[in-house]
Protein backbone atom coordinates (compact mmCIF):
# COMPACT_ATOMS: atom_id res chain seq x y z
CA UNK A 1 0.00 0.00 0.00
CA UNK A 2 1.34 3.36 -0.56
CA UNK A 3 2.21 5.59 1.91
CA UNK A 4 -0.09 8.51 1.13
CA UNK A 5 -3.03 5.66 1.13
CA UNK A 6 -2.19 4.67 4.79
CA UNK A 7 -1.90 8.96 5.66
CA UNK A 8 -5.51 9.23 4.46
CA UNK A 9 -6.75 6.47 5.84
CA UNK A 10 -4.75 7.01 9.27
CA UNK A 11 -6.53 10.30 9.30
CA UNK A 12 -9.78 9.15 8.24
CA UNK A 13 -9.64 6.72 11.59
CA UNK A 14 -8.64 9.51 13.76
CA UNK A 15 -11.41 11.59 12.73
CA UNK A 16 -13.80 8.71 13.20
CA UNK A 17 -15.10 9.14 9.63
CA UNK A 18 -13.88 5.89 7.96
CA UNK A 19 -16.29 4.80 5.45
CA UNK A 20 -17.33 0.98 5.94
CA UNK A 21 -14.79 0.09 2.78
CA UNK A 22 -12.40 2.27 4.11
CA UNK A 23 -12.93 0.32 7.58
CA UNK A 24 -12.41 -2.94 5.89
CA UNK A 25 -9.70 -1.94 4.31
CA UNK A 26 -8.15 -0.27 7.17
CA UNK A 27 -8.69 -3.43 9.44
CA UNK A 28 -6.54 -5.15 6.62
CA UNK A 29 -3.59 -2.05 7.17
CA UNK A 30 -3.33 -2.84 10.73
CA UNK A 31 -2.28 -6.56 10.42
CA UNK A 32 -0.34 -6.53 7.69
CA UNK A 33 3.49 -6.94 9.41
CA UNK A 34 5.05 -4.95 6.58
CA UNK A 35 2.97 -1.99 7.51
CA UNK A 36 3.81 -1.28 10.84
CA UNK A 37 6.67 0.56 10.73
CA UNK A 38 4.69 3.07 8.05
CA UNK A 39 1.50 2.99 10.48
CA UNK A 40 4.00 4.11 13.68
CA UNK A 41 5.07 6.80 11.54
CA UNK A 42 1.95 8.21 10.18
CA UNK A 43 -0.07 8.16 13.87
CA UNK A 44 3.39 10.14 14.90
CA UNK A 45 2.47 12.90 12.62
CA UNK A 46 -1.39 12.98 12.80
CA UNK A 47 -1.81 11.78 16.52
CA UNK A 48 -0.94 15.82 17.68
CA UNK A 49 1.54 17.00 20.81
CA UNK A 50 1.00 15.96 24.40
CA UNK A 51 -1.42 18.62 26.01
CA UNK A 52 0.50 19.38 29.01
CA UNK A 53 -2.11 21.61 30.46
CA UNK A 54 -4.73 18.97 30.27
CA UNK A 55 -6.45 18.58 33.91
CA UNK A 56 -5.48 15.44 35.77
CA UNK A 57 -7.63 12.48 34.96
CA UNK A 58 -8.01 11.12 38.74
CA UNK A 59 -9.33 7.84 37.43
CA UNK A 60 -5.92 7.39 35.93
CA UNK A 61 -4.39 7.11 39.59
CA UNK A 62 -4.81 3.20 40.41
CA UNK A 63 -3.30 2.53 37.27
CA UNK A 64 -0.07 4.43 39.19
CA UNK A 65 -0.21 1.73 42.01
CA UNK A 66 -0.72 -1.58 39.95
CA UNK A 67 2.39 -0.34 38.25
CA UNK A 68 4.67 -0.09 41.42
CA UNK A 69 3.12 -3.34 42.50
CA UNK A 70 3.72 -5.46 39.98
CA UNK A 71 7.52 -6.46 40.78
CA UNK A 72 6.96 -6.65 44.08
CA UNK A 73 7.76 -10.12 45.11
CA UNK A 74 4.74 -11.90 46.99
CA UNK A 75 4.42 -12.18 50.73
CA UNK A 76 4.73 -16.31 51.45
CA UNK A 77 1.54 -17.62 53.37
CA UNK A 78 2.54 -21.02 55.50
CA UNK A 79 2.73 -23.50 53.06
CA UNK A 80 1.06 -26.89 53.31
CA UNK A 81 1.95 -30.20 51.39
CA UNK A 82 -0.80 -31.30 49.66
CA UNK A 83 -1.49 -34.92 51.22
CA UNK A 84 -1.29 -33.23 54.51
CA UNK A 85 -4.99 -33.67 55.25
CA UNK A 86 -4.70 -35.36 58.50
CA UNK A 87 -5.59 -33.29 61.17
CA UNK A 88 -2.42 -34.27 63.63
CA UNK A 89 -0.02 -32.55 60.92
CA UNK A 90 -1.80 -29.89 60.76
CA UNK A 91 -1.76 -28.58 64.13
CA UNK A 92 1.55 -29.72 64.29
CA UNK A 93 1.71 -27.04 61.64
CA UNK A 94 -0.17 -24.74 62.86
CA UNK A 95 1.80 -24.65 66.80
CA UNK A 96 5.27 -24.91 64.40
CA UNK A 97 4.08 -21.26 62.76
CA UNK A 98 2.78 -20.26 66.15
CA UNK A 99 6.59 -21.14 67.74
CA UNK A 100 8.19 -19.60 65.02
CA UNK A 101 6.35 -16.55 64.95
CA UNK A 102 7.16 -16.30 69.03
CA UNK A 103 10.86 -16.99 68.65
CA UNK A 104 11.25 -14.90 66.23
CA UNK A 105 8.96 -11.91 66.29
CA UNK A 106 9.22 -11.89 70.24
CA UNK A 107 9.97 -8.01 70.47
CA UNK A 108 7.16 -7.48 68.29
CA UNK A 109 3.63 -6.83 69.56
CA UNK A 110 2.07 -10.55 68.96
CA UNK A 111 -0.73 -9.92 66.56
CA UNK A 112 -3.99 -9.16 68.72
CA UNK A 113 -6.42 -12.47 67.14
CA UNK A 114 -3.81 -14.77 69.10
CA UNK A 115 -3.33 -13.39 72.26
CA UNK A 116 -6.76 -11.73 72.77
CA UNK A 117 -9.18 -14.77 71.56
CA UNK A 118 -9.31 -17.82 73.26
CA UNK A 119 -12.28 -18.94 71.06
CA UNK A 120 -12.00 -20.43 68.24
CA UNK A 121 -13.92 -20.72 64.51
CA UNK A 122 -13.99 -24.55 63.46
CA UNK A 123 -13.33 -24.33 59.24
CA UNK A 124 -16.40 -25.38 57.37
CA UNK A 125 -17.75 -29.23 55.88
CA UNK A 126 -19.77 -31.75 54.16
CA UNK A 127 -23.63 -30.45 54.29
CA UNK A 128 -26.32 -28.82 52.44
CA UNK A 129 -30.17 -28.09 52.12
CA UNK A 130 -32.10 -29.92 50.09
CA UNK A 131 -35.40 -27.62 49.46
CA UNK A 132 -38.18 -30.72 47.62
CA UNK A 133 -40.79 -29.94 45.05
CA UNK A 134 -43.37 -29.26 47.79
CA UNK A 135 -41.27 -26.58 49.53
CA UNK A 136 -40.00 -29.33 52.94
CA UNK A 137 -36.72 -28.65 53.63
CA UNK A 138 -34.16 -31.58 54.65
CA UNK A 139 -30.91 -30.77 56.38
CA UNK A 140 -28.44 -33.26 54.85
CA UNK A 141 -25.49 -33.19 57.65
CA UNK A 142 -27.64 -33.87 60.00
CA UNK A 143 -28.73 -37.70 58.28
CA UNK A 144 -27.39 -40.81 58.34
CA UNK A 145 -26.83 -42.52 54.73
CA UNK A 146 -29.52 -43.93 53.31
CA UNK A 147 -32.57 -43.27 51.43
CA UNK A 148 -33.59 -39.99 53.12
CA UNK A 149 -37.26 -38.90 50.82
CA UNK A 150 -39.22 -39.81 47.84
CA UNK A 151 -40.80 -38.08 45.26
CA UNK A 152 -42.49 -39.38 42.37
CA UNK A 153 -41.41 -42.54 42.46
CA UNK A 154 -37.79 -41.56 42.75
CA UNK A 155 -35.81 -42.17 45.74
CA UNK A 156 -33.18 -39.59 46.87
CA UNK A 157 -30.22 -41.75 48.40
CA UNK A 158 -27.49 -40.04 50.79
CA UNK A 159 -24.45 -41.56 51.10
CA UNK A 160 -21.10 -40.51 52.72
CA UNK A 161 -21.54 -36.87 52.37
CA UNK A 162 -23.44 -36.74 48.90
CA UNK A 163 -26.77 -37.17 47.40
CA UNK A 164 -27.65 -39.24 44.38
CA UNK A 165 -31.27 -40.05 42.62
CA UNK A 166 -32.14 -43.12 42.08
CA UNK A 167 -35.83 -43.04 39.60
CA UNK A 168 -35.57 -46.75 39.82
CA UNK A 169 -39.41 -46.21 40.93
CA UNK A 170 -40.63 -45.53 37.42
CA UNK A 171 -42.14 -42.25 37.13
CA UNK A 172 -44.54 -41.32 35.55
CA UNK A 173 -46.04 -38.51 37.43
CA UNK A 174 -45.24 -34.47 36.37
CA UNK A 175 -41.59 -33.28 36.66
CA UNK A 176 -40.77 -31.96 39.84
CA UNK A 177 -37.73 -29.55 40.61
CA UNK A 178 -34.96 -29.99 43.70
CA UNK A 179 -33.25 -27.26 45.11
CA UNK A 180 -29.59 -28.13 46.41
CA UNK A 181 -27.98 -25.30 48.71
CA UNK A 182 -25.04 -24.84 50.64
CA UNK A 183 -24.75 -22.02 53.31
CA UNK A 184 -21.50 -20.18 54.23
CA UNK A 185 -19.31 -23.16 55.77
CA UNK A 186 -20.71 -26.09 54.06
CA UNK A 187 -20.00 -28.01 50.84
CA UNK A 188 -21.81 -30.77 49.08
CA UNK A 189 -21.85 -33.18 46.16
CA UNK A 190 -24.83 -34.05 44.18
CA UNK A 191 -25.28 -36.77 41.82
CA UNK A 192 -28.15 -35.65 39.46
CA UNK A 193 -30.90 -38.02 38.03
CA UNK A 194 -28.65 -38.62 34.76
CA UNK A 195 -25.72 -39.48 36.23
CA UNK A 196 -24.12 -36.23 36.29
CA UNK A 197 -21.86 -35.45 39.41
CA UNK A 198 -21.72 -31.55 40.82
CA UNK A 199 -19.94 -30.38 43.72
CA UNK A 200 -21.40 -27.08 45.25
CA UNK A 201 -18.94 -24.62 47.09
CA UNK A 202 -19.97 -22.85 50.04
CA UNK A 203 -23.05 -20.30 49.59
CA UNK A 204 -24.51 -21.77 46.64
CA UNK A 205 -26.98 -23.62 45.35
CA UNK A 206 -28.41 -25.54 42.04
CA UNK A 207 -31.86 -26.11 40.99
CA UNK A 208 -32.62 -29.29 38.80
CA UNK A 209 -35.60 -31.32 37.84
CA UNK A 210 -35.64 -34.81 39.58
CA UNK A 211 -35.86 -36.59 36.35
CA UNK A 212 -34.79 -34.77 33.05
CA UNK A 213 -37.08 -35.51 30.16
CA UNK A 214 -37.30 -33.55 26.83
CA UNK A 215 -34.75 -32.29 24.39
CA UNK A 216 -32.78 -30.91 26.93
CA UNK A 217 -31.22 -31.03 30.27
CA UNK A 218 -31.85 -27.39 32.57
CA UNK A 219 -30.13 -26.27 35.73
CA UNK A 220 -29.07 -23.51 37.59
CA UNK A 221 -26.92 -22.31 39.57
CA UNK A 222 -25.68 -19.54 42.00
CA UNK A 223 -22.20 -19.08 43.50
CA UNK A 224 -20.25 -21.91 42.74
CA UNK A 225 -20.12 -25.06 41.32
CA UNK A 226 -17.63 -27.65 39.33
CA UNK A 227 -19.59 -30.24 36.88
CA UNK A 228 -18.95 -33.34 35.53
CA UNK A 229 -21.52 -33.78 32.73
CA UNK A 230 -22.45 -37.13 32.15
CA UNK A 231 -22.27 -37.80 28.20
CA UNK A 232 -25.73 -37.84 26.40
CA UNK A 233 -25.41 -35.58 22.79
CA UNK A 234 -29.00 -36.44 22.34
CA UNK A 235 -29.99 -33.86 25.48
CA UNK A 236 -28.05 -31.31 25.66
CA UNK A 237 -27.04 -30.25 29.11
CA UNK A 238 -27.43 -26.24 29.96
CA UNK A 239 -26.64 -24.15 33.39
CA UNK A 240 -27.92 -21.18 33.46
CA UNK A 241 -26.05 -18.92 35.73
CA UNK A 242 -27.87 -15.62 37.79
CA UNK A 243 -29.56 -15.41 34.81
CA UNK A 244 -26.65 -13.64 33.39
CA UNK A 245 -25.29 -16.05 31.32
CA UNK A 246 -25.74 -19.80 29.98
CA UNK A 247 -23.35 -22.68 29.29
CA UNK A 248 -24.41 -25.46 26.86
CA UNK A 249 -22.51 -28.33 27.29
CA UNK A 250 -22.43 -31.75 25.41
CA UNK A 251 -20.30 -34.07 28.22
CA UNK A 252 -17.57 -32.52 29.99
CA UNK A 253 -15.91 -31.23 33.02
CA UNK A 254 -16.08 -27.39 34.02
CA UNK A 255 -16.25 -25.00 36.97
CA UNK A 256 -18.56 -21.72 37.04
CA UNK A 257 -17.88 -18.87 39.77
CA UNK A 258 -20.68 -16.50 39.83
CA UNK A 259 -20.69 -15.00 43.17
CA UNK A 260 -22.50 -12.40 43.33
CA UNK A 261 -19.50 -10.67 45.17
CA UNK A 262 -16.92 -11.38 42.41
CA UNK A 263 -16.51 -9.05 39.86
CA UNK A 264 -17.09 -11.80 37.05
CA UNK A 265 -18.80 -14.63 36.50
CA UNK A 266 -16.15 -17.17 35.40
CA UNK A 267 -16.50 -20.37 33.74
CA UNK A 268 -13.28 -22.65 33.12
CA UNK A 269 -12.72 -25.53 30.93
CA UNK A 270 -11.45 -28.51 31.91
CA UNK A 271 -12.68 -31.10 29.60
CA UNK A 272 -14.49 -31.70 26.58
CA UNK A 273 -16.47 -27.90 25.34
CA UNK A 274 -18.65 -25.99 26.12
CA UNK A 275 -20.55 -22.88 24.66
CA UNK A 276 -20.89 -19.50 27.13
CA UNK A 277 -23.00 -17.04 26.30
CA UNK A 278 -24.17 -13.98 28.39
CA UNK A 279 -26.85 -12.24 28.71
CA UNK A 280 -27.97 -8.88 29.38
CA UNK A 281 -31.47 -7.66 29.52
CA UNK A 282 -32.86 -10.58 27.15
CA UNK A 283 -30.23 -9.53 24.67
CA UNK A 284 -27.74 -11.94 24.07
CA UNK A 285 -24.49 -9.41 23.98
CA UNK A 286 -22.20 -12.62 22.99
CA UNK A 287 -20.89 -16.59 23.24
CA UNK A 288 -17.98 -18.01 22.80
CA UNK A 289 -17.00 -22.08 22.70
CA UNK A 290 -14.29 -22.93 25.17
CA UNK A 291 -11.15 -25.39 24.95
CA UNK A 292 -9.60 -27.21 27.77
CA UNK A 293 -7.94 -24.73 29.83
CA UNK A 294 -9.89 -21.76 28.31
CA UNK A 295 -11.75 -19.50 31.29
CA UNK A 296 -14.80 -17.26 29.98
CA UNK A 297 -15.12 -14.23 32.41
CA UNK A 298 -18.52 -12.38 31.55
CA UNK A 299 -18.61 -8.70 33.76
CA UNK A 300 -21.07 -8.99 36.37
CA UNK A 301 -21.66 -5.11 35.17
CA UNK A 302 -22.98 -7.05 31.76
CA UNK A 303 -22.95 -4.95 28.68
CA UNK A 304 -18.87 -5.82 28.30
CA UNK A 305 -19.40 -9.20 26.81
CA UNK A 306 -16.99 -12.13 27.36
CA UNK A 307 -13.57 -12.18 27.73
CA UNK A 308 -11.34 -15.24 27.44
CA UNK A 309 -8.47 -16.34 29.26
CA UNK A 310 -5.95 -18.87 27.37
CA UNK A 311 -4.21 -21.44 29.86
CA UNK A 312 -6.42 -20.50 33.04
CA UNK A 313 -4.67 -21.71 35.97
CA UNK A 314 -7.07 -24.48 37.09
CA UNK A 315 -4.88 -25.78 39.83
CA UNK A 316 -6.59 -22.34 41.16
CA UNK A 317 -9.62 -22.88 40.03
CA UNK A 318 -9.88 -26.44 41.33
CA UNK A 319 -8.75 -25.21 44.47
CA UNK A 320 -11.87 -25.38 46.63
CA UNK A 321 -13.26 -29.22 45.04
CA UNK A 322 -9.49 -30.13 46.22
CA UNK A 323 -9.75 -29.04 49.62
CA UNK A 324 -7.38 -26.30 49.30
CA UNK A 325 -7.17 -22.57 49.81
CA UNK A 326 -4.66 -21.24 46.73
CA UNK A 327 -3.43 -18.26 47.46
CA UNK A 328 -0.88 -17.43 44.38
CA UNK A 329 -2.25 -14.29 42.75
CA UNK A 330 -5.30 -13.93 44.48
CA UNK A 331 -5.71 -10.58 45.82
CA UNK A 332 -6.30 -10.09 49.25
CA UNK A 333 -10.60 -8.88 49.01
CA UNK A 334 -11.06 -12.37 46.94
CA UNK A 335 -9.12 -14.38 50.02
CA UNK A 336 -11.10 -12.65 52.44
CA UNK A 337 -14.46 -13.14 50.45
CA UNK A 338 -12.89 -17.04 50.24
CA UNK A 339 -12.26 -17.21 54.03
CA UNK A 340 -16.30 -15.29 55.07
CA UNK A 341 -18.03 -18.09 53.13
CA UNK A 342 -16.14 -21.17 54.91
CA UNK A 343 -15.42 -19.69 57.91
CA UNK A 344 -19.15 -18.26 57.73
CA UNK A 345 -17.66 -14.63 59.15
CA UNK A 346 -17.80 -11.35 58.29
CA UNK A 347 -14.57 -9.62 56.98
CA UNK A 348 -13.87 -5.60 57.72
CA UNK A 349 -10.99 -3.31 56.74
CA UNK A 350 -10.58 -0.31 59.03
CA UNK A 351 -8.53 1.01 56.85
CA UNK A 352 -9.14 -0.13 53.19
CA UNK A 353 -8.08 -3.46 52.02
CA UNK A 354 -4.13 -4.07 52.18
CA UNK A 355 -2.51 -4.57 48.65
CA UNK A 356 -0.89 -7.54 49.16
CA UNK A 357 -0.40 -10.50 47.37
CA UNK A 358 0.64 -13.80 48.81
CA UNK A 359 1.73 -17.52 47.64
CA UNK A 360 1.18 -20.45 48.51
CA UNK A 361 -1.93 -23.05 50.02
CA UNK A 362 -3.72 -24.21 52.79
CA UNK A 363 -5.89 -26.91 53.43
CA UNK A 364 -9.69 -25.75 54.06
CA UNK A 365 -9.67 -28.30 57.02
CA UNK A 366 -7.82 -25.97 59.40
CA UNK A 367 -9.58 -23.66 61.81
CA UNK A 368 -9.53 -19.71 62.02
CA UNK A 369 -7.12 -19.38 64.76
CA UNK A 370 -5.07 -21.93 62.44
CA UNK A 371 -5.47 -19.04 59.52
CA UNK A 372 -4.85 -15.99 61.34
CA UNK A 373 -1.82 -17.31 62.91
CA UNK A 374 -0.27 -17.71 59.27
CA UNK A 375 -1.72 -14.63 58.17
CA UNK A 376 -0.18 -12.86 61.23
CA UNK A 377 3.35 -13.88 60.07
CA UNK A 378 2.70 -11.96 57.24
CA UNK A 379 2.77 -9.06 59.10
CA UNK A 380 -1.27 -8.06 58.93
CA UNK A 381 -3.06 -7.02 62.03
CA UNK A 382 -6.53 -7.95 62.83
CA UNK A 383 -8.65 -8.96 65.69
CA UNK A 384 -11.79 -11.24 65.84
CA UNK A 385 -15.18 -9.97 67.09
CA UNK A 386 -17.54 -12.62 67.38
CA UNK A 387 -17.88 -13.56 64.00
CA UNK A 388 -16.24 -10.59 62.55
CA UNK A 389 -12.67 -10.20 61.58
CA UNK A 390 -11.31 -6.87 61.59
CA UNK A 391 -8.57 -6.50 59.34
CA UNK A 392 -6.84 -3.47 61.37
CA UNK B 1 10.10 23.49 27.41
CA UNK B 2 12.51 24.98 29.11
CA UNK B 3 16.54 23.83 29.24
CA UNK B 4 15.32 23.65 33.15
CA UNK B 5 13.14 21.06 32.82
CA UNK B 6 14.38 18.94 30.85
CA UNK B 7 17.36 18.94 32.93
CA UNK B 8 14.88 18.29 36.02
CA UNK B 9 13.10 15.67 33.71
CA UNK B 10 16.16 13.71 32.58
CA UNK B 11 17.36 13.56 36.66
CA UNK B 12 13.69 11.95 36.75
CA UNK B 13 14.76 9.54 34.90
CA UNK B 14 17.67 8.62 36.59
CA UNK B 15 16.42 8.13 39.59
CA UNK B 16 13.21 6.00 38.34
CA UNK B 17 16.22 3.66 36.93
CA UNK B 18 17.21 3.42 40.65
CA UNK B 19 14.28 2.47 41.42
CA UNK B 20 12.69 5.25 43.05
CA UNK B 21 9.33 5.25 43.19
CA UNK B 22 8.32 8.68 44.18
CA UNK B 23 10.24 9.84 40.87
CA UNK B 24 8.29 6.99 39.15
CA UNK B 25 5.17 9.15 40.62
CA UNK B 26 6.22 11.90 39.28
CA UNK B 27 6.44 11.39 35.96
CA UNK B 28 3.10 9.62 35.75
CA UNK B 29 1.40 13.08 37.12
CA UNK B 30 2.92 14.71 34.39
CA UNK B 31 2.85 12.72 31.85
CA UNK B 32 -0.49 10.06 32.18
CA UNK B 33 -3.03 12.55 31.55
CA UNK B 34 -1.85 13.93 28.43
CA UNK B 35 -1.02 10.48 27.00
CA UNK B 36 -4.70 8.96 28.23
CA UNK B 37 -5.82 12.22 25.76
CA UNK B 38 -3.50 10.78 23.13
CA UNK B 39 -4.62 7.23 23.65
CA UNK B 40 -8.19 8.06 23.84
CA UNK B 41 -7.86 9.90 20.66
CA UNK B 42 -6.07 6.32 18.51
CA UNK B 43 -8.94 4.17 20.47
CA UNK B 44 -11.74 5.61 20.87
CA UNK B 45 -12.70 4.00 23.83
CA UNK B 46 -12.46 4.51 27.15
CA UNK B 47 -12.18 1.49 28.88
CA UNK B 48 -9.50 0.52 26.02
CA UNK B 49 -7.62 3.38 26.70
CA UNK B 50 -7.11 2.44 30.39
CA UNK B 51 -5.84 -0.97 29.39
CA UNK B 52 -3.19 0.70 26.91
CA UNK B 53 -2.06 3.22 29.52
CA UNK B 54 -1.78 0.85 32.08
CA UNK B 55 0.67 -1.33 30.08
CA UNK B 56 2.22 1.76 28.33
CA UNK B 57 3.68 2.41 32.58
CA UNK B 58 3.69 -1.10 33.47
CA UNK B 59 6.28 -1.98 31.14
CA UNK B 60 8.36 1.49 31.71
CA UNK B 61 8.64 0.29 35.13
CA UNK B 62 9.35 -3.33 34.27
CA UNK B 63 12.16 -1.28 31.82
CA UNK B 64 13.32 0.86 34.38
CA UNK B 65 17.29 0.07 34.31
CA UNK B 66 16.98 1.09 30.55
CA UNK B 67 15.38 4.41 30.99
CA UNK B 68 19.31 6.14 31.80
CA UNK B 69 19.94 5.91 27.93
CA UNK B 70 16.26 8.05 27.47
CA UNK B 71 17.18 12.02 26.86
CA UNK B 72 13.65 13.48 26.66
CA UNK B 73 10.69 11.43 28.30
CA UNK B 74 7.96 13.49 26.88
CA UNK B 75 8.72 12.84 22.83
CA UNK B 76 9.59 8.97 24.26
CA UNK B 77 6.45 8.36 26.49
CA UNK B 78 4.36 9.51 23.37
CA UNK B 79 5.95 6.96 20.93
CA UNK B 80 5.65 3.90 23.59
CA UNK B 81 2.10 5.46 23.48
CA UNK B 82 1.00 5.11 19.98
CA UNK B 83 2.96 2.00 19.68
CA UNK B 84 1.19 0.31 22.45
CA UNK B 85 -2.20 1.79 20.75
CA UNK B 86 -1.52 0.58 17.11
CA UNK B 87 -1.19 -2.96 19.47
CA UNK B 88 -4.42 -2.96 20.86
CA UNK B 89 -6.05 -1.86 17.57
CA UNK B 90 -4.60 -4.52 15.51
CA UNK B 91 -5.29 -7.03 18.45
CA UNK B 92 -8.90 -6.25 18.21
CA UNK B 93 -8.44 -6.40 14.69
CA UNK B 94 -7.51 -9.91 14.31
CA UNK B 95 -9.78 -10.76 17.15
CA UNK B 96 -13.03 -9.54 15.64
CA UNK B 97 -11.88 -10.98 12.36
CA UNK B 98 -11.98 -14.43 13.72
CA UNK B 99 -14.59 -14.13 15.25
CA UNK B 100 -16.69 -12.97 11.91
CA UNK B 101 -15.32 -15.99 10.48
CA UNK B 102 -17.72 -18.13 13.46
CA UNK B 103 -20.53 -15.93 12.47
CA UNK B 104 -20.45 -14.51 15.77
CA UNK B 105 -23.29 -11.27 16.30
CA UNK B 106 -21.91 -8.51 17.96
CA UNK B 107 -18.30 -9.23 17.63
CA UNK B 108 -16.86 -6.12 18.84
CA UNK B 109 -18.34 -6.95 22.63
CA UNK B 110 -15.86 -9.78 22.77
CA UNK B 111 -12.25 -8.72 23.62
CA UNK B 112 -10.09 -11.84 24.33
CA UNK B 113 -7.32 -9.49 24.37
CA UNK B 114 -6.31 -10.73 28.03
CA UNK B 115 -3.55 -7.96 28.37
CA UNK B 116 -1.40 -8.95 30.98
CA UNK B 117 -2.70 -8.34 34.19
CA UNK B 118 -0.24 -7.56 37.67
CA UNK B 119 -1.55 -10.90 38.49
CA UNK B 120 0.65 -12.65 35.78
CA UNK B 121 4.06 -10.07 36.51
CA UNK B 122 3.95 -11.17 40.20
CA UNK B 123 3.70 -14.95 39.18
CA UNK B 124 6.70 -13.97 36.72
CA UNK B 125 8.50 -11.94 39.00
CA UNK B 126 8.04 -15.15 41.79
CA UNK B 127 9.35 -17.91 39.17
CA UNK B 128 11.96 -15.81 38.17
CA UNK B 129 12.85 -15.44 41.68
CA UNK B 130 13.14 -18.86 42.39
CA UNK B 131 16.31 -19.38 39.47
CA UNK B 132 18.07 -15.74 40.96
CA UNK B 133 21.26 -16.49 42.49
CA UNK B 134 20.77 -15.61 46.22
CA UNK B 135 22.59 -12.76 46.66
CA UNK B 136 21.05 -10.94 43.67
CA UNK B 137 17.75 -12.14 45.29
CA UNK B 138 18.69 -10.58 48.56
CA UNK B 139 19.53 -7.15 46.48
CA UNK B 140 16.05 -7.43 44.33
CA UNK B 141 13.98 -8.02 47.89
CA UNK B 142 15.92 -4.91 49.84
CA UNK B 143 15.06 -2.52 46.35
CA UNK B 144 11.91 -3.60 46.25
CA UNK B 145 10.75 -5.42 49.50
CA UNK B 146 12.33 -2.93 51.96
CA UNK B 147 12.13 0.01 49.47
CA UNK B 148 16.42 1.12 49.70
CA UNK B 149 18.04 2.63 47.60
CA UNK B 150 20.86 1.36 45.56
CA UNK B 151 23.73 3.24 47.71
CA UNK B 152 21.41 1.82 50.92
CA UNK B 153 22.13 -1.79 49.95
CA UNK B 154 25.33 -1.30 48.15
CA UNK B 155 26.58 -0.08 51.70
CA UNK B 156 24.02 -2.87 53.71
CA UNK B 157 25.80 -5.55 51.82
CA UNK B 158 29.33 -3.94 51.19
CA UNK B 159 29.65 -3.79 47.95
CA UNK B 160 30.10 -1.07 45.15
CA UNK B 161 27.12 0.93 43.64
CA UNK B 162 27.71 -0.08 40.50
CA UNK B 163 27.76 -3.59 41.25
CA UNK B 164 24.50 -3.72 43.10
CA UNK B 165 22.64 -1.26 39.94
CA UNK B 166 24.33 -4.44 37.44
CA UNK B 167 22.42 -6.90 39.68
CA UNK B 168 19.12 -5.07 39.59
CA UNK B 169 19.13 -4.61 36.54
CA UNK B 170 19.88 -8.41 35.87
CA UNK B 171 17.39 -9.24 38.08
CA UNK B 172 14.77 -7.40 36.25
CA UNK B 173 16.01 -8.70 32.84
CA UNK B 174 15.62 -12.02 34.40
CA UNK B 175 11.85 -10.87 35.55
CA UNK B 176 11.68 -9.97 32.08
CA UNK B 177 12.63 -13.17 30.74
CA UNK B 178 9.30 -14.72 32.45
CA UNK B 179 7.19 -12.80 31.26
CA UNK B 180 4.85 -13.41 27.71
CA UNK B 181 5.87 -11.65 24.98
CA UNK B 182 2.46 -9.53 25.53
CA UNK B 183 4.54 -7.65 28.52
CA UNK B 184 7.88 -7.16 26.89
CA UNK B 185 9.02 -3.73 25.59
CA UNK B 186 9.09 -4.80 22.17
CA UNK B 187 12.56 -4.23 20.03
CA UNK B 188 11.45 -1.22 18.58
CA UNK B 189 11.19 0.85 21.15
CA UNK B 190 14.00 -0.27 23.02
CA UNK B 191 15.33 0.80 19.30
CA UNK B 192 13.64 4.19 19.83
CA UNK B 193 15.31 4.68 23.09
CA UNK B 194 18.91 5.16 21.23
CA UNK B 195 18.02 6.99 17.90
CA UNK B 196 15.73 9.50 19.68
CA UNK B 197 14.61 12.33 17.50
Amino acid sequence: MENTRIYYLAGQYLDKSLSDAEQVEFQQLLQAPDHQEALQAVFDELAGELDMNATQDEALLPLLQRALNSDKPARRMHFLPRRSWAAASIILLVLAAGAYFWLTHKKNTPPAAIAAKPTDIAPGREGAILTLADGSRVALDSLHNGVIAKQNGTQLVLANGQLAYDPAGAPNGEIVFNTMSTPKGRQFRVTLPDGTQVWLNAASSIRYPTLFSGQERKVAVTGEAYFEVAKNAAMPFRVSVNNKAEIEVLGTHFNVNAYENEQTIATTLLEGSVRVAAFSNGRQPGNVVLRPGQQAQIESAAKTGIRVIENANTDKVMAWKNGIFYFDGVSFAEIMRQMERWYDIEVVYEKGVPDIAFEGEMTKDVSLNGLLVMLGRTGIHFRLEGRKLIVQ
Amino acid sequence: MSSNQTYTEKELLLRIAEGDETAFAALFNLYSTPLALLALRMLHSEPAKQEVLQEVFIKIWLNRDRLRDVQLPGPWLRKITIHECLQYLRKTSLYNTKLGDLHQEDASFNHALSSISVKEIQYAVKRALQVMSPQRRTIYELSREKGLSTKEIAAHLGLSDGYVRNAISAALQTIRSFLPDSARLPAIIIFLLFFRK
